[in-house]
């Protein structure tokens, strides 16, 4: 550092240079430095700020204020604005509404729980006490008596400067209280609408009479369903952007009736027949598509007869630009992934597959897409035969291949990857050598086979890497020790850790390593140290003897912590780990209310389940390694008080209950072998 | 490697590596679109920068030479500022007139790491403190009468109660 001393009290504006520098460090402290910054500065600095933090710098001075409440900044703050529909507004907030460019709108009158609705009414009659206001009620007030206005006859008054809106309501309050005003908004850009259960007071959706969503220009929509929709006409002509949940025939119908205005769509199926339909219809000008299927089903083969094909095929055909497709466990998946292959080769740039088993013959039809630049498959399997060898894509950039090792042999005709993110297995001497023009890597060490052995044998082809420039470990352990089998990599200038257990005797070996490392970072990663000196802070301790051990290196620490070795040895085994954490209760906070609506209900249940499931299918996952390293007798009970939970928590629905039983078979499969 | 000459506002000129000059998008601009040529011994005049900041600003750069180019993506409702790297820590360690120089200093150059790392810096430094605190921190003056005070207070309020 040739920096010295007299740098930091230099004089700074070019003013001050020329006045006596005796001076200067008695000014230094009087002035206030800050506000020689102009105001895009300022912007960028508040940006970082919550809320919270911005209210307070709203009073430091009458600049700060202004800076605060001016229209450039507000235009890139996202405003929260939790109201009721059909209250007044105290006058005082107006003004905050009224300049907002992005606004959540939360109605509190929709919350479900009537408990909350109560309090939140309280609060919301306090605000407006003030004014000398009636009393609120959950029908609209003729609040214009007094002067005051309320959240929709504000927002849609058509003066405001809005240009994203977000509302968040039961879907009977949102008809009764947007109606047709939505056109008045001329200038906004995106709507979103979450569908919240109903509460006391809606249409019953039978009687509820249609909605009409109505705007001239409106180019994006998006929907989040938590409750049933009513019924509901789209009228809006500029729609191009469209994120939709599928649930009921009104969702289904705006979709088709819309499909020839979309470019992007963003689809989650409740339905079977939904998904046939839609293929049905015309996409002329469709680039972008994902589809999901929104209750995965098991994984069954699914009928493909010629007249599903030939639907497919029409939908391929009637969707000449796509671009990026996603599909995601979709039963029509080999229909559209066929369809695409055959029709869309020229134009498909992007490809995600994830949680799809093929039939080889139906998967070398990926051959077929020549302009493919990035591929995407996630616990993707081959059935029957081998992997596809030489692959020829030539203008593949990025790979991204996690638990689908069987698909891909990755050899020379990945040559030109530049970019891989693979899940470990036993192809990396492979990939090592024949992916010379790899720039960045990231290694994830979670797979569904052992790894221990697969690090042994090929951690060291890494330095035949010639052009290896970022190296990524993902999820690695401390008793992994990648460090023991690898050779020094001068290449690499930038290393990250994500998700992994460090031990801190492991940074002496870094520097060896990775002489030429010049950015280490460290994401979502726990350091296990043995002793600390009293009253430090560890993970700053930690982080400075890293760097002390790194000098020449910029060490970044994101979403880390430090925990003696005891503890991060027994979160390591993370099944373990959860249990106990579930145990101790951390696990119940999902809610699972019992006022919410039907589908609300399903739906956090679901998400309940599958928790649930993922954590069980690790620790199923875990056992098997377990015993691969013969600690048979621990894993062995610990096997069976994992079937009990399986059965306990797996089995709510038929198709998990299924998964479960599946899953128990596998590992007690497993091991018995090992026995 | 090639080298230009960068004249700082009090008429210092540091001869710098081109790669690492380049970090700026000004100059940058200036020797792409101006037609400035490396081999040239034209002096690149920088009348907003002092010979102190300028020197700061270089040894920021030649460390960061390497960084992958930041993404450009303005609207990024990103509010992290926990992520700045020891280095940089260490590196603005300075005094506010120091600190905020170089703000001035990025913002002109255009050096968008910079720009962030030091607006982040601010940031914390405001971040869980009292407007009386903060006027502290940076010797501002209050402004407000008594009653304007009471008014942007009394519409704070609404917000700080959801």
């Amino acid at each position: 550092m040739e920096q010295n001393t007299a740098d930091c009290s230099e004089p700074s504006s070019k003013k001050r240079r020329k006045d006596d520098s005796d001076t200067l460090n008695q000014t230094e402290c009087e002035i206030d430095h800050i506000n020689r910054l102009p105001y895009e500065i300022f912007c960028k600095i508040f940006q970082h700020l919550y809320l919270e933090d911005q209210l307070p710098c709203a009073l430091v001075c009458k600049r700060w204020c202004a800076i605060l409440r001016s229209e450039p900044f507000q235009e890139r703050m996202c405003f929260n604005f939790s109201h009721c529909f059909g209250l007044p507004i105290a006058s005082h907030h107006l003004q905050y509404m009224a300049s907002a460019f992005h606004c959540v709108f939360d109605d509190c009158g929709s919350d479900p729980v009537p408990a909350n609705q109560a309090k939140v009414l309280e609060m919301v009659r306090k605000a407006t006490a003030a004014n000398d206001e009636p009393g609120p009620s959950t029908r609209p007030t003729p609040a214009g008596a007094a002067g005051l206005l309320t959240p929709e006859q504000l927002l849609f008054s058509g003066e405001l400067p809005l240009k994203s809106l977000h509302i968040k309501a039961s879907f009977d309050r949102m008809r009764r209280f947007l109606g047709d005003r939505l056109k008045n908004m001329q200038n906004l850009q995106h709507l979103t609408l979450t569908v919240l259960a109903e509460v006391a007071g809606d249409e019953l959706p039978e009687k509820a009479p249609c909605w009409v969503i109505e705007h001239g220009t409106l180019p994006s929509l998006t929907w989040q369903l938590f409750a049933n929709t009513n019924g509901y006409e789209l009228k809006l002509p500029a729609l191009e952007r469209y994120t939709v949940d599928v649930a009921n025939d009104f969702d289904l119908h705006y979709l088709m009736e819309c499909s020839k205005q979309l470019v992007e769509l963003t689809v989650w199926f409740y339905f079977e027949r939904a998904m046939e339909q839609t293929l049905t219809r015309p996409f002329p000008r469709l680039r972008k598509l994902l589809m999901k299927r929104f209750d995965k089903g098991p994984l069954s083969p699914e009928p493909n007869t010629r007249g599903d094909d030939l639907a497919a095929d029409r939908f391929a055909q009637s969707a000449p630009l796509l671009e990026d497709l996603t599909i995601d466990s979709c039963t029509v998946a080999y229909r559209i992934f066929r369809a695409v292959c055959l029709h869309n080769a020229g134009t498909l740039t992007r490809l995600t597959l994830m949680d799809v088993i093929f039939p080889r013959t139906l998967f070398v039809l990926i051959l077929e897409l020549k302009n493919l630049e990035f591929l995407r498959l996630e616990e993707c399997i081959l059935e029957e035969g081998s992997r596809l060898r030489h692959v020829d894509l030539p203008k593949l950039q990025q790979l991204e291949l996690i638990n689908s090792g069987t698909c891909f042999r990755l050899d020379g005709g990945f040559a030109h990857v530049r970019r891989l993110q693979y899940s470990m297995d036993s192809q990396l001497s492979r990939l090592c050598r024949h992916l010379t023009m790899l720039e960045e890597l990231e290694i994830v060490l979670r797979t569904r086979a052992p790894v221990a052995e697969a690090i042994r044998e090929h951690f060291r082809s890494l330095t035949l890497l010639p052009c290896l420039r970022t190296l990524t470990i993902n999820g690695m352990k401390t008793n992994t020790r990648p460090w023991d089998h690898c050779q020094p990599m001068p290449n690499v200038e930038q290393l990250i850790l994500r998700r992994c257990y460090l031990l801190r005797g492991n940074f002496a070996l870094l520097p060896k390593l990775f002489p030429g490392l010049k950015v280490l970072t460290l994401e979502g990663t726990m350091i296990a140290y043995r002793r600390l000196p009293d009253g430090v802070q560890p993970v700053a301790f930690l982080q400075r003897r890293l760097k002390g051990y790194l000098s020449r290196c910029s060490v970044t620490l994101r979403h880390c912590d430090a925990e003696p070795v005891s503890t991060v040895l027994k979160m390591e085994d993370e099944v373990r780990w959860r249990m106990q954490l579930f145990e101790q209760g951390h696990m119940k906070q999902i809610p699972y209310g019992q006022t919410e609506g039907k589908k609300e209900k399903k739906r956090r249940k679901k998400i309940w389940n599958e928790s649930m499931l993922t954590m069980v299918r690790s620790a199923c996952l875990e056992c098997s390694i377990v015993s691969t390293a013969r600690s048979s007798t621990r894993s062995g009970t610990f096997g069976i008080v994992l079937l009990l939970l399986l059965l306990l928590f797996g089995g709510c629905t038929t198709a998990r209950f299924e998964q479960a039983v599946q899953l128990a078979v596998r590992f007690l499969g497993r091991y018995a072998q090992r026995r | 490697m090639p080298t230009i000459k960068l004249q700082s506002s009090d008429g210092e000129i540091f001869d710098t590596d081109v790669q690492i000059a380049k970090c700026s998008g000004t100059i940058k601009t200036m020797l792409e679109d101006l037609g400035m040529d490396e081999g040239d011994d034209e002096v690149v005049p920088l009348p907003n920068v002092n010979s102190a900041i300028l020197r700061k600003v270089l040894q920021w750069a030649t460390f960061h030479k390497d960084d992958p180019i930041p993404v450009e993506d303005d609207d990024s409702k990103e509010k992290r500022t926990d992520d700045i790297s020891s280095w940089d820590a260490d590196f603005l360690k300075v005094d506010q007139g120091t600190l905020f120089e170089l703000i001035l200093a990025a913002n002109y150059l255009d050096i968008k790491g910079l720009l962030d790392v030091t607006c982040k810096t601010v940031a914390n430094m405001i971040k869980g403190k009292t407007p009386e605190e903060i006027r502290k921190t940076f010797n501002i003056k209050n402004d407000f009468t008594p009653a304007e005070e009471e008014q942007v207070r009394k519409e704070n309020e609404w917000c700080e109660e959801k």
